[in-house]
């Protein structure tokens, strides 16, 4: 995983980008999804910082959550690394740098977002 | 379909019930709702209990037998659990309604509960965000403080909603609960005390969420042609209505809107022939105190956006256009998380007999809101007193 960006799915009836996994569109119905790859950068749609967490995320408090809108208007819940201890805010430009067990990693984007999808 | 009433509603004080077991919480709350109703248990047909998350948190699963058998009620009747995270306990009261509205059963026992403070904060809040989808959000360590502080900040960005309209909401309901007996904080809190306590999920503070709470309600069901034999002042159901919204944050086209909710609330209206101006008192899930703002507006009493502004004027307020939580509210009273829906009923149904504690005067309609998860679960009920 890592560079290519997160994975995408297209419905090739109306359209429509989803996060996985799906099996039908959930806008239309349709049950024609392709993958696509990319999803590299977008901007903060919304986030937090997570102070009380659940047993399995105490070591990790505090931690950021965003809402990322990508590039092409797909939202992911996302964590957020702060390269330089950055303040967060709606409409910050930031790029997927990993994914793991805790899902998707962004990362500030300090060059602003491209057309990476 | 006939109509369905409110024969009998029964409850223990939401909080910490030390000593008490889950079993014992719903036991007690059934109990006094048959004793209130003045039913003979025997009358009973079908029993339903709203619970979310007993197997994490105290290890008991398959509960609607055991409750059923704690109360002695016969065994012919089917006992079943319902759940649907915060919004278990409306989704019992929905079942036992169109059981007794289809004529397929006469009386309808229903409840909900939940025991929460035997276990640490950690527990609950792991078990609670067992109902995010764990495929995509679930894993992050998201959590249910972080899911409402997502629509807080985007609230704001979008509407002008303040810090401080949220904090009003929580100083709002903690002077509810002050006159609540059945309330876990009968304590008022000031504006500063609310935006200097600390950090939960940013923007969201201490004092902007419910507690975690043990409790238990109840209510007896039955058609209403017969209701007046057994309670002087039966409430009738005009609507109970449950939808299903988004499991997952990043699928909703503006999460300052529960989709859920609105549409919930226009069937609720539609089948009642109400519209939002003609609730009198409102008992709505205010487990955060920006969900109060967003439910405020997406139930119809106030347009998208000016929630917290109606907040700031006093307009929900006991004795203002439309009283909110005057049982002090998820954020006073407690949140027992399967218990919450029936809690809600058991206050209106006071408010209906004009017995509460913080009687809205005159009040002939109330309005329950009960919410599950992202918003993925929502019922509207819809009460009437007789006049």
């Amino acid at each position: 995983m890592g560079c290519q960006g997160i994975i995408i799915l297209h419905c090739s009836s109306c359209q429509a980008l989803h996060v996985p996994s799906k099996l039908v569109c959930t806008r239309c119905g349709g049950e024609n999804l392709t993958q696509r790859s990319g999803g590299t950068s977008g901007t903060i749609y919304s986030f937090t910082t997570i102070y009380t967490a659940p047993t399995r995320f105490c070591d990790q408090v505090p931690y950021d959550i965003a809402l990322v809108e990508l590039t092409g208007g797909v939202k992911v819940t996302a964590r957020v690394e702060r390269v330089r201890g950055e303040s967060l805010y709606i409409g910050m430009p930031v790029r997927f740098s990993r994914q793991d067990e805790h899902g998707f990693w962004f990362k500030p984007d300090q060059h602003g977002p491209n057309s990476g999808f | 379909m006939r109509g369905v009433s409110i024969i009998g509603v029964g409850t223990t004080p939401f909080g910490i019930c030390e000593g008490m077991s889950l079993k014992e919480l719903a036991c007690k709350a059934c109990l006094d709702a048959l004793k209130d109703a003045g039913i003979d248990k025997r009358e009973i047909q079908a029993f339903y209990v709203g619970n979310f998350i007993s197997g994490i948190l105290v290890g008991q699963e398959t509960i609607a037998p055991l409750i059923a058998n704690g109360i002695g009620l016969p065994k012919d009747v089917p006992a079943t659990k319902v759940e649907g995270a915060c919004c278990s306990g409306g989704i019992a009261l929905r079942h036992g309604y169109l059981l007794v509205a289809t004529g397929a059963a006469d009386f309808v026992l229903v409840a909900g509960v939940e025991k929460m403070t035997s276990a640490s904060t950690e527990k609950n809040t792991e078990g609670l965000a067992s109902a995010f989808d764990q495929e995509t959000e679930g894993r992050t360590g998201l959590t249910f403080p972080g899911f409402f502080a997502l629509i807080a900040r985007r609230h704001m960005h979008q509407y002008g909603t303040k810090p401080e309209h949220l904090a009003l909401v929580s100083v709002k309901n903690h002077s509810n609960g002050v006159s609540n007996p059945r309330a876990r904080f009968r304590n008022s809190v000031s504006l500063d005390e609310v935006m200097a306590s600390r950090i939960i999920a940013d923007p969201l503070r201490l004092y902007d969420c419910c507690p975690i709470s043990d409790g238990a309600a109840a209510a007896v069901l039955c058609p209403s042609d017969i209701a007046a034999s057994f309670h002087p002042r039966p409430v009738d159901i005009l609507a109970v209505a449950q939808t299903t919204g988004y499991s997952a944050t990043y699928e909703m086209e503006d999460p300052t809107t529960l989709i859920a909710t609105v549409k919930a609330a226009k069937q609720a209206y539609e089948m009642a022939n109400i519209t939002p101006h003609d609730v009198d008192v409102a008992e709505i899930h205010d487990c955060f105190t920006i969900a109060e703002i967003v439910d405020s507006e997406d139930l119809g009493f106030f347009p998208k956006g000016r929630g917290g502004f109606a907040v700031e004027e006093g307009q929900t307020l006991l004795g203002g256009k439309i009283p909110i939580n005057p049982s002090g509210g998820l954020i006073s009273k407690g949140h027992p998380v399967g218990a919450t829906g029936l809690g809600q009923i058991y206050e209106l149904v006071l408010q209906l007999r004009g017995e509460h504690e913080n009687q809205v005067k005159d009040a002939e309609i109330g309005l329950a809101h009960n919410l599950g998860g992202t918003g993925q679960l929502c019922t509207v009920t819809i009460l009437r007193r007789r006049v």
